[in-house]
């Protein structure tokens, strides 16, 4: 088949929502022609209206593995960071004092109890998830053994107050702006107190940079 | 919005896999790495596209999957590259004790060349992030010849190549042709929008 018919089939399979695979067309194409049926399934992909799929290719579509597992990592970044630490060290099979203990050899901390202290807190939701540091969230992620992204702060969603009233959470946003409201009164730890922050002061309450 | 985000996922997988389909190709991706591009492209998509696409134009929404896609792509054959680069036996020894290069170092070679594919695409793919898909078509199509823009809006209409040889009175491999060449012409004119933009 030449290159026009191998694009013309792709389309038609894509309009009637045969939901067709590209590399299954590129094998069937000559290997002189794949290079310009790529670009021009590519571009197709741009401009193409969406398909009306019907209700088995969306189950197939929905129970796709890829799929399944981003939209866990995505409930997964919903949760609390506390919730996410105390569950992965569960899964790790780790005591909060064995992971402190990892957590201080780590970083050279040598007072391991206010280590555990500080875990325990962590996973009791009682410190403040946006002050938690890069380091220790990124150094948790290691010895889980999991993309650090999973244990990443949900991002605050600016850019939803702005949207259309009808779109817009409105109750996400109040608890939003109330959590910004408090956080911009509360001082910084250790501000003011006179009293220093040390390394462990610093990755659990020093703000992602600490 | 989560969950309307989570819902348009699965509707979204058939442009994001092809996306990633016509450029693994392009990167020379094995079918693993493909997997992986599309796994890593859709935990893109749930973790951090969510936060950050703010617009609503159907045309910037494929735009965006696309670019999401192709950065896929480039960062699998960066892991590939590093991961090769990593492991690699560079040279061997032969029987007279000369030194030859291995299998390895070729495809390091080759990984080199895709990487600096991808990076010197970065820009272009930069530019094309958002490029507004229905304000682009208004200035392209009427510069597509008669018979190619009638099969491309009514492609866009929803109708399928028969419907468009009984509309036009023109044979399916007609259909075909004015269509793959109408595509042709608006990768061209694209490009061209793109630099004036």
């Amino acid at each position: 088949m030449n290159v026009e018919q191998i694009v013309g089939e792709f389309t038609d399979a894509w309009k009637e929502g045969r939901y067709p695979s590209v590399a299954d067309y590129l094998a069937r194409t000559r290997p002189e022609d794949r290079d310009e049926v790529a670009q021009l399934i590519d571009e197709w992909l741009l401009i193409a209206p969406d398909p009306d799929y019907d209700e088995a290719v969306l189950a197939k579509l929905r129970a796709h593995p890829a799929v399944v597992a981003a939209l866990a990592a995505g409930a997964e970044q919903d949760e609390p960071v506390a919730k996410r630490v105390r569950s992965l060290r569960e899964q790790a099979g780790f005591a909060v004092a064995a992971l402190a203990e990892r957590l201080s050899t780590h970083f050279a901390i040598t007072d391991r109890a206010r280590t555990t202290a500080y875990l325990e807190r962590l996973e009791a939701g009682e410190l403040d998830e946006r002050r938690l540091s890069q380091r220790l969230l990124g150094a948790l992620a290691d010895v889980f053994a999991v993309d650090p992204g999973r244990l990443a702060p949900a991002p605050a969603s600016a850019h939803a107050w702005f949207r259309a009233a009808e779109d817009a959470d409105l109750s996400t946003i109040e608890a939003e702006m109330q959590a910004l409201s408090a956080a911009a009164m509360t001082p910084a730890p250790g501000a003011g107190s006179g009293d220093e922050m040390d390394e462990l002061d610093r990755l659990f309450t020093g703000g992602p940079e600490g | 919005m989560r969950r309307t985000w989570d819902e348009l996922m699965p509707h979204a997988l058939p442009r994001i896999q092809g996306f990633i389909g016509a450029n693994a190709w392009r990167f020379h991706l094995s079918d693993d790495e493909r997997n992986e591009a599309l796994s890593l492209a859709l935990h893109k998509y749930s973790l951090k596209m969510i936060w950050s696409f703010e617009t609503s134009s159907a045309g910037e929404w494929t735009a965006a999957l696309r670019a999401l896609s192709v950065f896929a792509c480039k960062d699998i054959v960066r892991k590939g590259k590093k991961n090769s680069d990593r492991h690699a036996t560079l040279t061997a020894e032969r029987e007279d004790g000369s030194v030859e290069l291995t299998a390895e170092a070729t495809a390091i070679v080759i990984r080199d060349q895709q990487a600096q594919a991808a990076e010197s695409d970065d820009e272009e793919d930069d530019r094309r992030l958002y490029a507004d898909g229905r304000e682009l078509l208004g200035w392209a199509l009427p510069q597509l010849t008669d018979a190619r823009r009638a099969v491309i809006e009514l492609e866009l209409d929803g109708l399928d190549t028969a419907a468009i040889t009984e509309r036009l009175g023109i044979s399916r491999d007609a259909v075909y042709q004015n269509r793959c060449r109408a595509l042709k012409d608006l990768g061209r004119l694209r490009k061209q929008w793109e630099q004036r933009r």
